[in-house]
């Protein structure tokens, strides 16, 4: 019964007018239908079960004010020094994120993260900010603004002299994540009294980012959320490549006449969309 | 094997199309909307491919279109997947 239905399933056969029952459109419909139906299942995981969504990360701020440093160096730009006021203000902006559950420059509320610049005390005449969440790394997240021109422009320009950076972990719709915020300044030149007013409250925001809640600090199976994705991807897709070239491989060999596409081509697209899956990083950036 | 060698100018621009789409997911792997519409062109030009080259050997049939369109729309969906992964 069981092994009738793998042919039926999988093999070019009578019982399936000499097409696997699963190269029909209608069953990649409902495979296609079954896949997105465990993307919007995902999130609800955590409430029945004891998986953790979220993702492992060891970016720290220091890794990553070094490596940015080492870009500017390769580029010929003189490097940025760490200012504790702009510290502060990505601290702060990580923070509001968590805090208000979003992911963007701009707060929903309207808020831009110049705000958290100011209120640090840090008198800006140029100022940049740089984003990214779910990397597992501090190398992949320069990395990431490397390849991207606009993140590139602010992390190689020559016009700021300061640099701060806050990594901070906490819950974003639900699932676990580290925020990497990382601000460039040039300060006017009657800021340095304001900054240093504001020095002492550095200690204490890394006390409230904690309070968001690291993932380390919740029990329960960790899953990271992409991986679990590419890895259902990778085996819906190999499933298909695998009983596409069976069919290639049968039907070439009776010779069978039939109405049908080319799995040759298919086999050639999957094989791609494969490759994208096997190159795909974990990681956002803004 | 036997069919790309047959039809070997129809299968080297399937290769062309798809080379390209992989470079330009790799390149641009930081623009998420620009793999967005990579995605989806690359679906469209996959199932234009597909219904030129049955068209050229006259044996396009409405069941063959749907097979490509299934197959692409499987390909974009997992794609768009692991490009939006939050």
């Amino acid at each position: 019964m069981l092994s009738a239905l793998i042919v039926y399933l999988v093999f070019p056969h009578i019982s399936n007018n000499h097409k696997a029952k699963l190269l029909h459109p209608l069953m990649i419909g409902i495979s296609v239908a079954m896949f997105l139906l465990t993307q919007l299942v995902m999130p609800f995981i955590p409430r029945y079960t004891p998986i953790v969504l979220g993702y492992v990360s060891s970016v720290s701020p220091e890794e990553v004010i070094d490596l940015t440093n080492k870009e500017r160096e390769a580029a010929g730009v003189p490097k940025v020094e760490t200012d504790p006021a702009l510290t502060q203000a990505a601290l702060g902006k990580a923070s509001y994120m968590i805090a208000k559950n979003f992911w963007a420059h701009t707060a929903p509320d309207g808020t831009e993260p110049w705000k958290f610049v100011s209120d640090s005390g840090y008198q800006y005449r140029y100022a940049g900010e740089n984003l990214a969440r779910d990397f597992a790394n501090s190398e992949s997240v320069v990395k990431a603004w490397v390849n991207s021109p606009s993140h590139k422009e602010n992390l190689l320009s020559s016009r700021y002299q300061d640099i701060g950076v806050a990594v901070v972990k906490g819950e974003l719709d639900g699932v676990q994540t580290t925020l990497v915020v990382q601000f460039f300044g040039t300060k006017m030149g009657s800021g340095a009294i304001n900054v240093r007013q504001k020095e002492t409250q550095v200690t204490t925001i890394p006390e409230l980012a904690k309070v968001a809640g690291s993932a380390q600090e919740k029990a329960g199976i960790f899953l990271s959320p992409f991986f679990a994705k590419r890895n259902l991807a990778f085996f819906l897709v190999s499933l298909f490549f695998l009983v596409l070239s069976i069919d290639m491989i049968v039907v070439g060999q009776r010779n069978t006449a039939r109405v049908s596409s080319k799995s040759f081509a298919h086999l050639l697209f999957l094989a791609m969309v494969m490759g994208v899956i096997v190159i795909s990083k974990a990681g956002n950036i803004l | 094997m036997k069919e790309f060698s047959r039809h070997i100018v129809h299968y080297l621009s399937l290769l062309g199309i798809l080379v390209v789409a992989y470079v330009g997911f790799s390149v641009f792997n930081y623009d998420k909307y620009f793999q967005t519409a990579l995605s989806i062109a690359l679906g469209t030009a996959f199932v234009v491919w597909g219904f030129v080259h049955h068209h050229i050997h006259d044996d396009l049939h409405p069941k063959i279109v749907l097979e490509y369109i299934a197959v692409a729309v499987l390909g974009v969906t997992v794609l768009l997947s692991v490009i939006w992964d939050f």
